[in-house]
Formats: structure tokens, sequence, C-alpha cells
């Protein structure tokens, strides 16, 4: 009995019981007169000749690539250093007089600004409808306990 | 032995040297490894046209990535798989030529019914045989056309496959399996 587990032994499996040994391959032996008949008297001189004029090519494109992709760098860079000269030309004096903003608009509020933020009563925040999260150092202070109140109902 | 060392040591060379730059050096690894690339070709294409083109182009993508290459003494098995993929490549659109392909030789086939001669079954065979190999997954045709070169092992062509040896067996199997059912009409 043969006992196999895996796709490579049951091939090796059904070639043993189906008594085709490496030597009795047809399909093999087909492949094979059919490969030496096909390069019988083929002209492996006209290959090489041609592998190489393949290479003589690529080896000049690459060249040729190579040269077209530094002379576009080249002129890239010369395009963006004139754009920029040309810039600072026409625009360069209005740029420099710009005067500077005198005054800046602040949206930051402080405590001092507004009294609700240094109060930590939620008896006086909540039924104003600000719910806020504070910052305390008071230790008797429960964790969240401004979470577990409950609104007030208007 | 003595000799298959020599010429390893002779491959590393000039694989070192192509890509040091050398022409002639890579010009004399083309002279010895076109036969096996070729044969690897035919045996993926079944076409002795469309393997010239895959063997010049593989030997030209060879040249160019030969930098890349960190292990000389493994050129050919390197070089195989790029001749491999080319004609998996190729084959992909043979694939798609295959519908009109398989017209035009059904219909040669109907036209020399009357007494094919040694020649003609030849060319049938070829025929067949290039129709057959894309009924074959890639890594099947892989297996099979790199089972036939000589003096390259089960665990060589696993290498150039990129699987188990395992698993190339296998792969080898079914490639004969489905060849087997496609050309019995030329096993008889």
């Amino acid at each position: 009995m043969v006992r196999v587990s895996r796709p490579a032994e049951v091939a090796c499996a059904i070639e043993r019981v189906s008594g085709m040994s490496d030597k009795e391959r047809d399909i093999d032996r087909l492949l094979d007169e059919l490969a030496d008949r096909t390069l019988q008297g083929f002209d492996w001189d006209h290959l090489h000749l041609s592998i190489v004029s393949r290479l003589t090519g690529a080896v000049r494109r690459g060249r040729q690539v190579s040269r077209f992709h530094i002379a576009s760098v080249v002129t890239t860079a010369a395009v963006l250093l004139l754009g920029t000269v040309l810039i600072y030309h026409y625009l360069g004096p209005s740029l420099s007089t710009r005067t500077e903003p005198t005054e800046t608009m602040s949206n930051e509020t402080t405590s001092e600004a507004d009294p609700l933020l240094a109060c930590t009563d939620p008896d006086v925040i909540l039924p104003r409808g600000a719910l806020r999260m504070l910052v305390s150092n008071d230790p008797t202070l429960v964790p969240h306990s401004l979470w577990q109140q409950t609104l007030p109902v208007e | 032995m003595k000799d298959d060392n020599q010429r390893h040591d002779e491959i590393v060379r000039l694989v070192r040297a192509s890509q040091a730059g050398d022409k002639v050096a890579f010009d004399r690894l083309v002279q010895w490894h076109q036969r096996q690339a070729m044969r690897v070709a035919l045996g993926v294409l079944g076409n002795v046209d469309d393997a010239a083109d895959v063997v010049q182009e593989a030997f030209v993508k060879g040249y160019l990535r030969i930098g890349s290459l960190v292990f000389p003494g493994r050129f050919r098995f390197w070089l195989l798989k790029i001749v491999a993929n080319e004609a998996i490549n190729r084959q992909r659109a043979a694939r798609r030529r295959a519908a009109v392909t398989k017209l035009f030789v059904a219909a040669r086939i109907r036209k020399r019914v009357g007494s094919p001669d040694e020649k003609d079954r030849a060319e049938d065979l070829q025929a067949a045989v290039e129709r057959a190999m894309v009924q074959l997954t890639e890594k099947e045709a892989k297996a099979i056309a790199l089972f036939g070169l000589d003096n390259l092992s089960h665990h060589e062509v696993a290498q150039v496959i990129g699987c188990s040896v395992e698993a190339a067996r296998w792969y080898v199997y079914r490639a004969r399996q489905k060849l087997r059912v496609l050309l019995r009409e030329y096993l008889e």
C-alpha cells in the first residue's frame, strides 16, 4: 500500500504504480526530438550576432537617455533660476516695501476675560449650559464627578 | 569534475568583468549560454523564431541588470530565469493570438490531409506543441522546458522557477500529463 500526502509524492507514486519510469517518458522524448529537429542547422552565429547587435543598440540608447536626462535637469534648473530672477525683478520692490501688520487680533480667551473659566463649581457652570473639562489639583474632588452630574431641567 | 570547476571559476571571472563593464567578457558568456537559453525558450514557446527573439531580449536584459547579480556563480540560473520569464511573457501574448492560430492551423491540416509528408508532419507537430504549451500554466511550462535541459537537476530547476523541489516535480508531472493528452495523436 502506498501512503502519500503531498502533490509531489502523489506524482511519484502515480509514476511508480503506472510503471512510467524516467526512460519511458514518451512526451519527453517527443519534445526532445522536436527541439533537436528544430535546432538542427540553426544558425548560432547569426543568433550571437543578433544578440551583440541588440546589446550595442541598448547601450547606445542608455547613453542617449542618460545624456537627455542630464540635459533636461540642467534646462529645468536654468528655467527655474530665470523665473525666480524675473519674479524678483518685477515684484521684488513691492514685496520689500510691504508694511508689516501693526496689530494682531487676539482670539484667545483668558480667565480674566471669562470668569466662568475660573469657576470650578458645577452648580454655577451647568445651569448656564456650559460643560468644560477643568483641571484641578484638589485631591478631594472625585474623578469624573462633573460628568456624573445631572443636567437641571429647565 | 576538474573541468567543471575550472569552467565555474571562469564564469565567475567573466561575470565580475562584465559587471565592471567588460563587453568582451559578456560576449563570451553569451556564447557559452545561448544554446541552453534557446532550448528553454523553445521549450516554453515551441516556436524557433519567437524563441530566438526571446533569447536576444533576455541577454540584453541580463547585460543591463548584471550589476544586480550578487553571486556570480549563479549566473546560469539567473540568466535562465530571465529567459523563462521573457518566454512566459511572450506566451501570454501568444495566448491572446491562440484563437486565430487555431483556426489557421486547422485549415492547414485539413488542406494536407491527403498525403502528409515528413516535413508537413514535423511542422504540424511544432504547431501542435506551440498550441499545447499555451494550455499549460506558467510554472508548468517553465518546469517542463527546464527539465529538458542537460545537466540541470531538480534542485536547480526549482531554483530557477523559484519554488521547492517537490513543487517543481509536481509542475513537471502535471505538464507531462497535460501534454500527453494534447499531443496524443503524435505519440502513437
